[in-house]
């Protein structure tokens, strides 16, 4: 029902009643309030098809309705995600997301057991000759079910307990540290850095003495093992590891060490506080 | 099922034109708007299943023009253009509503032109159906598949955006 009788017929429901879409009641409530003002459906319904005429010879058919479909396949193509840039630029903190779930849920495998002084990849179990003679480095991380070995770029978190262990066929000297992400050097073998590097046991694997619990330090927390034929002060290790870990590459650059040491590394990335891993 | 664009457009292309032109008061642009329109019916086929596509599309011009009004204000040299277009919008409705609704109808539509998105592209529609279409509460409810107590809510919004813009 109309409220007022005075106002003109929208052209909107003109345009519906022409098109024959109206409601009986409220296309009879139109063609009233027409008559009110003089005019019939009939005289709308030709002014409607004289309109439609002249803008179908202006725009006919076939055309407009290709052009329209291009139009369609143009916004269809603009509006699906192109995979390679969506990947690069499209969804960075989501796939940021993605990949913290993955690497939660399935941690990264890597591929070393540790890294050489050039950051060479070095697997215990691999054939190269000159792998054979390298000190090594373990690490294990206690769990209820036992200790689980570590290699480079497990992922860890803060409160693991790691332990660290060497190996050294050729005995020497040697000393055990680690630099984080917090650029802080700890070091984990000998107890003080006021003396000599201790001698290596020139067995297969020496666990130390405790274990050591990771704190909250970002990003990561590298271990190394830096061994010598002769005797030489944990100091000189110390400060190559300082001098390190003020670098912004110290996650993978290596220790600024003189000529005649060895150094192996492993590194554990740290996962946010907070982060469990899944079995 | 494909939209069959050629047929919808020969019964309904012209209606929709006519419905550019009416807001866009530029040729060349209610054309494109209309492709627009057509566009957008393709992209959301599926209500054609729920309502007559008159009002649908009617309803979709509205939008799609309203909208490139908006864009067209983000343009410096559409100021002056744009500076007309509550007037001229609101002068469509001249022969029609009383004075204190077609000064309502001008207020609200340069505000809604001028301010950033203050209201959903719906609600704009509305209120153009509402205030310079001259559609009654009712027509704008049924047209729009509202309630007219939705709608009234709806507008009382925009009044109440309105106000807040103006300071009162």
């Amino acid at each position: 029902m109309q409220q007022d009788s005075k106002r003109h017929v929208p052209d909107w429901l003109l345009e519906r009643l022409a098109l024959g879409e109206l409601d009986a009641e409220t296309a009879a409530d139109v063609r009233r309030r027409l008559a009110a003002e003089g005019r019939s459906a009939d005289d709308i319904a030709a002014v409607v098809a004289t309109s439609n005429r002249e803008i179908l010879e202006q725009l006919p058919a076939a055309p407009t309705a290709a052009s329209i479909k291009r139009r369609a396949e143009r916004a269809a193509a603009a509006a699906r995600p192109a995979p390679r840039r969506a990947f690069l630029f499209g969804a960075p903190l989501a796939l940021a997301g993605v990949a913290a779930v993955l690497l939660v849920a399935r941690p990264w495998q890597p591929s070393c057991d540790f890294r050489g002084a050039d950051g060479e990849c070095i697997n215990i179990k691999g054939s190269d000759i000159r792998h054979q003679t390298l000190p090594r480095l373990y690490l294990y991380r206690h769990r209820t079910a036992g200790d689980e070995r570590l290699r480079d770029g497990t992922r860890a978190t803060r409160g693991d307990l790691v332990q660290l262990a060497y190996g050294s066929h050729g005995g020497g000297y040697g000393v055990l540290l680690s630099i984080d992400g917090a650029r802080k050097v700890t070091l984990h073998w000998p107890e003080k850095q006021d003396g000599d590097a201790p001698a290596l046991k020139a067995n297969g694997e020496t666990r130390l003495p405790s274990a050591y619990e990771l704190d909250d330090a970002p990003a990561f927390e590298r271990f190394f093992l830096v061994r010598a034929a002769a005797p030489f002060s944990v100091a000189t290790a110390m400060e190559a590891a300082r001098a390190l870990a003020a670098q912004p590459a110290a996650r993978k650059q290596s220790l600024a060490l003189p000529p005649g040491f060895e150094q192996i590394s492993l590194a554990l990335d740290k996962a946010p506080a907070g982060t469990k891993e899944l079995p | 099922m494909a939209l069959d664009v050629e047929s919808h457009y020969l019964r309904y292309g012209p209606m929709v034109l006519r419905r550019c032109r009416t807001l866009l008061r530029d040729p060349a642009k209610a054309e494109d708007a209309m492709q627009d329109v057509f566009v957008s019916l393709i992209r959301s086929e599926d209500r054609l299943r729920e309502e007559a596509p008159g009002a649908l599309l009617l309803r979709v011009a509205t939008n799609v023009c309203l909208n490139r009004l908006r864009g067209d204000k983000r343009h410096p040299e559409d100021a002056h253009e744009d500076d007309d277009l509550a007037v001229r919008i609101a002068q469509a409705d001249d022969g029609g509503g009383d004075a204190e609704s077609r000064t309502l109808a001008r207020s609200v539509l340069g505000k809604l032109f001028g301010a950033d998105d203050p209201l959903a592209a719906s609600t704009r529609s509305l209120a153009f159906m509402h205030l310079v279409d001259g559609m009654t509460l009712e027509e704008v409810a049924r047209e729009a598949r509202l309630s007219v107590s939705g709608v009234r809510k709806r507008l009382r919004g925009l009044k109440g955006r309105l106000a807040e813009l103006e300071g009162v």
